[in-house]
């Protein structure tokens, strides 16, 4: 499993992280999604339905971030890695499947997450080729997992199973 | 298209006009004032400078399902090149060969130009890569001391097929087995194909795109047909970069070989 969600989870980051979740299903303890609250509000406030243009657009901003920009000496990502997440979810938006909301991590990473239909998205990309997805879904709880996604065939699932009710 | 290896199809006179092998890798951290230290590199051989935008990184992604409306990078999220660093297109005094560099690529061109130079072959294009490669990999370890780190390799074919007049670019089939719709004149035929290719444990790794065009060229009318493999390295290594040209000329020679027709292999003078 990814150390930056590791990281990334107990760091106070700028996003939630599923991660824990994942960690107390795996646990076998009960997850009540409906009580499941976030730790903290998404990075983009007030931005209730994503569109794929402001997927885009926010990918693009991530190409100006600076060293530093989270005032806890924040990496940016680094170009390659924005141009790989536009391919990968360039591809998803090809297949018609709901937007994501974009945010960077404090390690350089950069989240897209989906949440829908009682299910929730974390897709991470790590660096070119590498890539992590936590899923969590209240309806089939044996539906979460948490790993590596290399041609996003979970994630796809995941994003079908959210978009339907679109 | 080329006669350097026997196994492969080849053609005396191919419609070929440019080709590019090129490579993409993590970009590191470069100044303006690097530009030079690799330029003095290959400077004997490539005096001519003249600074060009970049182009913006991208990657072949590969989904779980086919993704309709073209490759993925296709359909409205694209980001922009970083424009911290130019590319710069280095010369040959005879036009015929460049070499473009910038912060994370390096691609290296044959291009015919108006006159009637012919293909010096895929060696000798490889050749004059494999020596740009060498010295940036020197310039990246002695100048930038940062690893080479590839993660995209590129080989392209871009082929001219002259005809008579503008009609003739509606009826491509007459030159390639990919379009036989010619029982009525088309005003323009526009089309690509692309073919995943995989790698032995059956997963892809890289793409070919096989495109056709009808367009005025300076030299008259023409169909521009353009074969691409483009695609991740098995190796994230030199050695790893031109094993994935040699496959990727292997497949567009040998596809191109396939959709030639009769007139094609007429034309172009087939000899294997």
């Amino acid at each position: 499993m990814s150390a930056a969600l590791d990281r990334h989870n107990g760091g106070g980051g700028p996003v939630r992280s599923l991660w824990s979740t994942y960690q107390r299903c795996q646990a076998g303890a009960q997850t009540d999604a409906m009580s499941f609250q976030p730790e903290r509000e998404s990075f983009l406030p007030g931005l209730v339905g994503p569109s794929w243009h402001d997927a885009g657009r926010r990918l693009d901003d991530l190409l100006d971030l600076q060293p530093g920009w989270d005032s806890y000496g924040g990496r940016p990502p680094s170009p390659e890695l924005i141009a790989y997440a536009a391919a990968q979810l360039s591809g998803l938006k090809a297949l018609h499947l709901p937007p994501p909301n974009i945010a960077p991590s404090g390690d350089g990473q950069i989240l897209a997450t989906w949440r829908g239909r009682g299910i929730e998205v974390e897709l991470w990309f790590e660096a070119p080729y590498c890539e992590t997805v936590v899923i969590d879904d209240e309806q089939f709880p044996d539906a979460a997992y948490a790993g590596a996604d290399p041609r996003l065939a979970k994630t796809t699932q995941a994003l079908r199973r959210i978009g339907s009710g679109m | 298209m080329t006669s350097s290896t026997p196994a492969l199809p080849s053609f005396r006179k191919p419609p070929i006009f440019e080709v590019a092998l090129g490579v993409q890798f993590k970009a590191p951290q470069l100044l303006a004032v690097h530009i030079g230290g690799f330029h003095r590199r290959i400077r004997d051989q490539y005096p001519k400078v003249v600074q060009v935008p970049p182009i913006p990184p991208s990657f072949e992604v590969f989904l779980p399902l086919p993704a309709p409306g073209g490759p993925a990078g296709s359909v409205g999220i694209a980001v922009r090149a970083s424009e911290a660093f130019p590319r710069q297109w280095f010369i040959s005094d005879d036009d015929e060969h460049l070499v473009q560099f910038q912060s994370d690529r390096l691609i290296v061109n044959w291009r015919k130009g108006e006159g009637d130079r012919p293909y010096p072959r895929y060696s000798e294009v490889r050749r004059r890569f494999t020596e740009a490669f060498e010295a940036f990999q020197d310039f990246m370890r002695e100048d930038v001391r940062a690893a080479f780190d590839p993660n995209q390799c590129e080989a392209t074919y871009l082929n001219r097929i002259p005809v008579a007049d503008p009609a003739g670019w509606g009826r491509p089939g007459r030159w390639v087995r990919l379009w036989n719709d010619d029982a009525e004149e088309a005003e323009a035929v526009q089309f690509s194909v692309h073919r995943l290719l995989k790698a032995s444990d059956g997963n892809p790794y890289a793409r070919l795109i096989i495109s056709a065009e009808g367009g005025m060229t300076t030299a008259g009318p023409a169909i521009m047909l353009n074969l691409q493999v483009r695609g991740r390295p098995l190796a994230a290594s030199p050695a790893g970069v031109l094993d994935f040209l040699d496959c990727a000329r292997e497949t567009i020679v040998t596809r191109f070989a396939a959709l030639a027709t009769d007139e094609g292999n007429r034309v172009w003078e087939r000899e294997a």
